[in-house]
């Protein structure tokens, strides 16, 4: 049954966007930091494991441990600014940061082989597995990191440290003024989503067995943001559901293709504008998302 | 190096930044968010100029004119539609922002929907170049340069000799205050969006000009657009010119730049040529962004 | 809210299926890829343009094993993750045995490696990587690898300018920056020097300081390559900025259809004189054809790849008198005598890894604002 092999293909596909999603998600969601440039942890924690494990041999386990290590020392490097720029700043300087992380892996062809990508990523575990099931076990894969990933960070944010997070995003003035080192608090934040975004660019390059600078532009982060805002922010449910829709909605014009009077390039221009249509409407009259953040009252 | 040449291509491209970064920086400034759709409103008047001059037959200065009144009216029909219901919300500046995103994720398409993904051109003949200086420079480029100044001009004098401008400065200072003093702060709104994407269309259309048209124009051109202003110093219109200058300069200076006699310390070594690789060219600005930023957000002019 | 949320998902799903299964049978069909969006989009027209004429042209002729053939075109975004969305729809959904088309080799290579591990013949159009060769049986290319047109165009220019000093501008993508590394190797066994190395990003509007850059140490040569869009933005600013004068530094380039198409026919003055590669007269057919049936000129010859991979496809199925790809791939390495192609480099024919082992061009001159023999 071959469509069941596209299902697969599909579902492993929104498996990974949806840890990119809750990365984002915890990071805007949780901590009210709006990152622009999400696409930059894909982008380091999928060069570095592959690159692990084809340049140096280092085994898999350990290239993904890296990996989302240096995801996570990004991240930090990223929130250092928190400190004195204003959100919106700071929102515009991760987009740029995004673009150089990309500039790097497409320039610095001596480690990177630059615009032609990592080609020989092996599959994990592929002697092990029969063939056919590969796909199979990939997605099971795939979604025990999604349910570890899902379980840690709801233990995080209902942690009284989750909490902190929460009240700075709501009331940052307030939360210094009770004391609370918010910066340290953003910062251990950003290491967090750093270190997911890191374990999803791994995933991705295992799955794909093969990254270029190509994967990694700016219209990714436009797309996990898509998702966070019809998902609902503040819960990572909804980040889960806004992968599935975005995704779904993304390929299912490939699928409409025939029964619209329209050329591709239009269909593609259509898909878009509408992408970008829904971000405007949930903003304006459905701005929690299809799944809303359960508020708890503390007392 | 070639300086006059360097020059000249610096104060082409700061004319065309900073009409754009102008436009920004008053949003920015009275409505307090980053308008990521505003180089797509300025791609939106540069087809509009080009429908008028291409297939409707009109001078091209004409077309521009028209086009960027058609679409100021367009930036203030958005504003109405979208950021005005944001703000009687009253949104975070930072949802703002995400919903200028989507505004301009939208916009793009849609124009690409309508004129596709092709490269358009005005009806201009290609330019011989003057020499000055042993620099060229193109009739159309000493247009540009001019149009430029005369459109700052012309902007220096609506904020200062007009009520408009005062209104504007008074919104700027204290929004409360300016309307208890009886400002309709609304309509000022409103005017503003017209100039600020009138001024992005003329920008627009002179980048189109001198180089190509292209639905995807306005993502291309946003970074370099938001580095002018965030360089200028935000809510400052004269710092939105300097701050595309010095970028302008930048750009081109650093490319050219050798930096093997910094190293070789007056022949105590030789390392032939050090230049950074032209593949970096676009992390230029955002490298200038970021360093900003992180040591002097205020920009360089601070708001008087 | 989340009933809300899974019934949209349900929705979605459902239309997806529904609208899946719903394909005719009795079709030959054969998956192809095309940037319909992205950065390449400007060329999608054309390259669309040529698996449909190859199409029309089958048909007329009888089709494959007498059923018609039918070209499926899906989008790769110019991105590697939905190019693999799109080979799995074609693959797993519409059930073709068959792919072709192809941009960027960045997009192509995965999909390449996903058709060698399912059994799936996937004949490569525009990409040119050489890596293609190393992927397996299942993958062939229609495009010329990189070392013949390098080596061409060095043999060129050195031979016409005879002069040694050499600048270079190309692109920063696979496709030039092996084609900048063939070009080095073969200007290097020339004993030419190479005085400057520009890569540029593609999309910018502005290449002035590029320019400047480029000719900062006065080369006497200059070899780069372009797309449609930078190659008019570059021609134009390299003419007013007064580079472009070719009786003083002669200009070379490899693709003059690809690079010039858009500029030679806006800006013809600035480029009079600029000397390059164009593929041999058959491809002129071709260009007849795409005039005929779009009323312009073809903006890029790789559009004619994906014409010669079609028929040489249909070709292959008919000759094998089977629609199976390990059949077809045999039969490839057969028919390839007897088909003189249209695209880049004349006769196709396959050698080791199946690629194209022969690269011919003709040498051209822009003059009076068009392309002519040189």
């Amino acid at each position: 049954m071959p469509i069941i092999n596209f299902i697969i293909y599909l579902l492993t596909m929104i498996g990974i966007y949806s840890l990119l999603a809750m990365s984002l998600n915890f990071q805007v969601g949780f901590t009210g930091l709006i990152n622009f440039g999400q696409v930059a942890f894909f982008c380091i924690g999928a060069y570095t494991s592959s690159l692990l494990v084809v340049n140096a041999g280092v085994p898999v386990v350990v290239a993904f441990l890296v990996a989302m290590a240096l995801s996570g020392i990004f991240g930090y490097i990223m929130s250092i600014p928190t400190k004195s720029l204003k959100s919106d700043y700071w929102a515009i300087a991760t987009l740029a940061s995004g673009e150089i992380v990309r500039l790097v892996a497409l320039n610095e062809a001596w480690l990177t082989a630059g615009p032609f990508g990592v080609m020989g990523i092996p599959q994990i575990l592929k002697d092990l597995i029969p063939k056919d099931a590969y796909p199979v076990f990939y997605l099971l894969f795939v979604i025990a990191c999604i349910i570890m990933v899902y379980i840690f960070l709801s233990m995080l944010t209902n942690s009284p440290f989750g909490r902190n997070l929460k009240a700075i995003r709501d009331e940052e003035e307030l939360c210094l003024s009770l004391g609370k080192d918010t910066q340290k608090l953003k910062l251990q934040a950003m290491i967090v989503a750093g270190t997911v975004g890191g374990l999803a660019g791994s995933l991705f390059a295992f799955y794909i067995q093969f990254i270029s600078p190509e994967n990694f532009k700016p219209i990714e982060t436009f797309l996990m943001w898509a998702m966070i805002i019809v998902g609902g922010r503040g819960n990572f449910k909804g980040a889960i559901i806004g992968a599935v829709v975005i995704q779904l909605f993304n390929v299912s014009t490939r699928f409409l293709g025939n029964y619209v009077p329209l050329g591709s390039d239009s269909m593609a221009a259509l898909r878009m504008t509408i992408i970008g249509v829904l971000i405007i409407l949930f903003l304006l009259f459905r701005p929690e998302g299809l799944i809303k953040e359960k508020k708890k009252v503390y007392d | 190096m070639d300086i006059a040449q360097i020059l000249i291509n610096t104060l082409v491209r700061a004319a065309e930044l900073s009409l754009l970064a102008i436009g920004l920086t008053m949003v920015f400034d009275i409505l307090k968010f980053a308008n990521f759709a505003h180089t797509d409103y300025a791609v939106l008047g540069a087809l509009f100029a080009y429908v008028f001059n291409r297939i409707l037959g009109l001078n091209l200065f004409l077309a521009i004119i028209l086009a960027a009144f058609v679409t100021g009216w367009v930036g203030i029909l958005i504003d109405q539609a979208i950021f005005k219901r944001l703000r009687k919300i009253g949104a975070k500046p930072v949802t703002l922002m995400i919903t200028s995103m989507g505004t301009a994720i939208a916009l793009r398409n849609l124009m690409r929907l309508i004129w596709t993904s092709h490269t358009k051109t005005y009806a201009i003949p290609l330019q011989k170049p003057l020499e000055i200086l042993g620099a060229r420079i193109t009739p159309l480029q000493i247009g540009i340069i001019v149009v430029g100044l005369l459109s700052m001009i012309a902007f220096h004098l609506l904020l200062h000799r007009t009520t408009f401008g005062k209104a504007l400065r008074a919104i700027s200072d204290n929004s409360d205050l300016a309307n208890a003093c009886a400002i309709d702060s609304e309509k000022m709104i409103k005017r503003m969006w017209f100039l600020a994407s009138a001024y992005g269309v003329i920008g627009g259309s002179m980048i189109a000009m001198e180089h190509l048209l292209y639905p995807r124009l306005g993502f291309d051109i946003i970074i370099p657009v938001f580095c002018a202003t965030i360089l200028g110093g935000i809510g400052n219109p004269y710092g939105a010119m300097l701050g595309a200058l010095t970028l302008a300069f930048a750009e081109n200076l650093i490319l050219a730049l050798d930096l093997a006699p910094l190293i070789n310390l007056g022949g105590l070594f030789n390392v032939g040529s050090i230049q950074i690789s032209t593949g970096y060219k676009p992390a230029i600005s955002f490298m200038i962004l970021i360093i900003v930023l992180l040591f002097k957000p205020t920009g360089i002019l601070r708001k008087k | 809210m989340r009933k809300y949320a899974l019934m949209l998902a349900i929705t979605i799903m459902c239309l997806i299926m529904g609208f899946g299964v719903a394909s005719a049978a009795d079709t030959f069909k054969i998956g192809g890829l095309v940037p319909i969006t992205g950065t390449q989009a400007v060329m999608a027209e054309d390259l669309s343009t040529g698996l449909k004429l190859a199409e029309e042209e089958v048909n007329a002729a009888g089709g494959v094993l007498g059923m018609p053939v039918q070209v499926i075109i899906e989008d790769t975004e110019t991105r590697p993750a939905p190019g693999m969305d799109a080979a799995r729809k074609l693959i797993d959904v519409d059930k073709v045995k068959v792919l072709t088309g192809g941009f960027s080799s960045g997009v192509s290579l995965p999909i390449a490696k996903l058709c060698q591990s399912k059994g799936i013949l996937f004949v490569v159009g525009p990409p040119t990587s050489p890596l293609f060769a190393d992927v397996g049986d299942f993958v062939f290319m229609m495009d010329v690898l990189d070392k013949f047109k390098g080596k061409e165009i060095v043999d060129f220019a050195v031979g016409d300018s005879g002069k040694k000093k050499f600048g270079l501008m190309f692109m920063n993508n696979a496709f030039g920056m092996a084609l900048r590394e063939e070009t080095i190797n073969n200007l290097k066994a020339q004993g030419a020097e190479v005085t400057t190395d520009v890569v540029y990003e593609l999309n910018k509007v502005d290449y002035k300081a590029e320019l400047q850059r480029l000719f900062a140490k006065k080369p006497e040569v200059i070899i780069g390559t372009w797309y449609a869009k930078e190659g008019m933005v570059t021609a134009k600013q390299a003419y007013e900025m007064g580079f472009l004068e070719v009786n003083k530094v002669p200009w070379y380039c490899p693709e003059m259809v690809s690079s010039y198409a858009t500029a030679v026919k806006e800006i013809p003055d600035a480029l009079e004189g600029v000397k390059g590669l164009t593929p041999l007269p058959p491809g002129l057919l071709y260009t007849e054809k795409f005039k005929k049936k779009m009323g312009r000129d073809p903006i890029t010859a790789y559009a004619a790849m994906n014409y010669d991979a079609v028929i040489m496809i249909a070709m292959a199925a008919n000759f094998a008198n089977s629609t199976d790809p390990a059949k077809i791939r045999d039969a490839l390495w057969k028919i390839d005598d007897f088909y003189r192609g249209q695209s880049t480099g004349g006769d196709k024919r396959f050698v080791g890894g199946g690629v194209q082992g022969f690269g011919k061009y003709e040498r051209t001159i822009i003059k009076g604002g068009k392309i002519v023999p040189y």
